[in-house]
């Protein structure tokens, strides 16, 4: 069994350590006898989302995210089409926008994405930090993850994929963050998420690896996490 | 207050003299929020920004001028840049925060950009490189920009590093000057740096390299707009990083450098002492001819019959760390390499990300034993994890006063990659635990 990883515009995206999200699926495929193979696409090149099993997009600063949208947003009934396919996208940072709505610029200029999410951006003052949060009614597991954004999201007619525990949502006191569609899984943290989330990695091999899937035991990853929850507990009292 | 801070900041300065000054610092800041704007400088100001390398290069460019017999003042000698900073200016202000100096050499990025403007505008000030996505954000392009803009007046003179296309167009209106380095003069792959420096600054199309020099980036050029390496006034050659020399503008300099990463902060530092002094490059050698190296940077030391290496490594800035891991790894002989690596400050306390950016699997097969401490040492373990190298040959130490006993164990030459507060740490815990 192999596994096919779409790897969009590696040269304007995934310049947050994203790169530990694909390594990771690699790996923890790998421990199952799954082979993962890893295309890369850019802009202009041809991207058959529905020949893919997972397709990945990684964290941009507007100058990087700007040409992508504007390459993605023709490619909608393509995306659609793997979207309704099953097909799962993992959005990590400013990535989301690919697949969402409009984003507008404070210069009052307009970027259009896919459209696949119903959302809609804007372009804020920049905002970092943490977040500590819960997947909406699927129990009490925390995640944990950071943000440095620029952006702020309406998507409130879309199922959140995470509920806040600690930390910004979608925009400034909303405690939602995210969209969990189909299988879009489109986030504003950035970076590693799979690796500081090791319960979200198993969701997604679990769905690529079907039958063949294995639960795995513990590694460094889940102890960082715990260690990492453990000093937040702490710190809350 | 001022006077109240200087005094009860030079008594912990004095108390405290054989640490490294921070403590002082922190008073200050605490006591005197507004110190650096209360302060008087007589004196003209250098200043050296950039993601990577700006201690170093004024570190150099600090003992060219003392050799000079000028009388310098600097924050590249203390540890901590925010308080650090503090700690330098203390010890030389007077009882109501005066101070001269000829020059006033000063290493800076965002995290004090308010600070060091609040002193005056530089005569000279040098960029080193400025990377867009690695690092701290005070270390990264926008927040550098930000600083450069702001510091420079109309009749400051840029220094900057000529192989970084980053650089294309700052502050075009000023002159500009340039160091860099021959295309020959070290090729390497750098494959992920120069992955997320790939696009044109001008048009956003593809640009080629034809050679890289270790991590400082190298000859580029774009062939839809034809932005490419622009020449250097001060030219590094011969750097075979074999031998204890190289040239700038073809005259020889001795050197201990050790590794290949710290050969292009001479001809920076070289720029800016013969820019400021108004001096010739032979000069500029003559002054630099017995510099040794900071051992925050490189220290070389053997611990009962043991040779230890440590070298200066910054958590959270994936350029500085794949510099110390691409010398590590080029090293033929058995070594055990301990990483210890801190966690990032509030808000992004939880954020791992540069360790994904940072080129760990140059140690797979090339380190026997990997040990992690510090604070970020399973996040550290997780990403070695990724690399291929096996568990058993990646050990995590949970209390660094275990070190000794768990490196007692372990074989080869110990290098020790971490930033220069953890490495003194370190080195005193080796020596008082014996060998390790």
């Amino acid at each position: 069994m192999s596994v096919r990883i779409l790897l969009l515009y590696p040269e304007h995206m995934g310049l947050s350590g994203d790169k530990g999200n694909i390594l990771a699926l690699r790996h923890r495929l790998h421990t199952l006898g799954i082979r993962c193979e890893v295309t890369a696409a850019g802009i202009g090149d041809a991207m058959p989302f529905s020949e893919f099993d997972l397709i990945y997009a990684g964290n941009a600063p507007l100058s990087g995210l700007l040409p992508a949208m504007a390459d993605m947003a023709p490619r909608a009934a393509a995306l659609r089409e793997a979207m309704d396919a099953g097909r799962i996208f993992l959005l990590t940072g400013s990535a989301r926008c690919l697949l969402g709505g409009d984003l507008t610029l404070r210069d009052g200029t307009v970027a259009h994405g896919a459209r696949l999410l119903a959302e809609s951006h804007r372009e804020v003052n920049r905002f970092t930090g943490e977040i500590l949060a819960t997947r909406p009614g699927l129990g009490r597991t925390l995640y944990l993850g950071c943000y440095d954004r620029v952006l702020e999201t309406d998507a409130a007619s879309e199922r959140p994929l995470f509920q806040t525990v600690r930390g910004m949502g979608d925009k400034a006191a909303a405690i939602y963050e995210g969209v969990f569609k189909n299988n879009i899984y489109a986030t504003y943290m950035l970076g590693p998420l799979l690796v500081r989330n090791p319960e979200l990695l198993e969701e997604l091999v679990e769905k690529l690896a079907g039958a063949q899937y294995r639960p795995r035991s513990e590694g460094f990853d889940t102890e960082a996490k715990a260690a990492r929850l453990s000093l937040l507990e702490k710190k809350k009292r | 207050m001022l006077r109240l801070a200087l005094l009860l900041g030079k008594l912990v300065r004095f108390l405290r003299r054989r640490h490294s000054g921070r403590s002082a610092g922190a008073l200050v800041l605490a006591l005197c929020p507004d110190f650096y704007s209360r302060l008087s400088v007589e004196g003209k100001i250098l200043m050296v920004t950039g993601s990577v390398g700006k201690s170093s290069v004024a570190a150099a460019a600090v003992h060219m001028l003392r050799a000079a017999g000028l009388r310098v003042v600097s924050n590249c000698e203390s540890r901590g840049l925010r308080t650090g900073t503090a700690a330098a200016l203390v010890s030389v202000a007077d009882c109501k925060g005066r101070f001269s100096c000829d020059w006033l050499v000063l290493e800076a990025d965002g995290r004090i950009s308010d600070a060091v403007l609040s002193l005056g505008k530089p005569e000279i000030l040098l960029v080193t490189d400025l990377f867009p996505h690695h690092g701290p954000a005070s270390c990264r392009s926008s927040a550098l920009k930000s600083l450069i803009e702001r510091a420079a007046g109309p009749d400051t003179r840029l220094i900057l590093n000529a192989l970084d296309p980053g650089m294309t167009d700052i502050q075009p209106a000023l002159r500009h000057i340039r160091y860099g380095a021959a295309p020959k003069a070290g090729v390497h792959s750098a494959i992920n740096l120069v992955g997320t420096r790939s696009l044109c600054p001008r048009c956003g199309e593809k640009l080629f390299y034809s050679s890289v020099f270790h991590h400082h980036l190298g000859q580029y050029r774009c062939d839809v707009c034809g932005t490419q390496t622009p020449p250097a006034d001060y030219l590094l050659t011969d750097a075979d990083m074999t031998s204890p020399a190289f040239a700038v503008n073809g005259v020889s300099f001795r050197t201990d450098l050790a590794a290949p990463h710290h050969y292009l902060n001479r001809p920076a530092a070289t720029a800016l002492v013969c820019e400021a002094l108004n001096l010739p490059v032979e000069k500029a050698a003559e002054l630099c001819a017995d510099y040794h190296l900071d051992p925050a940077f490189y220290c070389e030391t053997q611990l009962d019959g043991r040779r230890i290496v440590s070298l200066l490594c910054r958590s959270g800035n994936p350029i500085s760390f794949d510099r110390g891991l691409e010398y590590v790894a080029a090293r033929p002989e058995t070594k055990t390499v301990l990483l210890y690596t801190e966690a990032a400050p509030p808000p992004m306390s939880a954020d791992i990300s540069w360790l994904y950016d940072t080129t760990f699997e140059l140690l797979f097969k090339t380190a026997e034993t990997v040990v992690c401490a510090g604070d970020g040492r399973l996040d550290t373990a997780a990403r070695l994890h990724y690399t291929g190298i096996k568990r058993e040959n990646i050990l995590v130490c949970h209390d660094d006063s275990q070190l000794p006993a768990m490196l007692g164990a372990t074989r080869g030459t110990l290098y020790i990659l971490t930033g220069p507060i953890a490495a003194e740490r370190i080195r005193r815990l080796l020596q008082k635990g014996g060998r390790p």
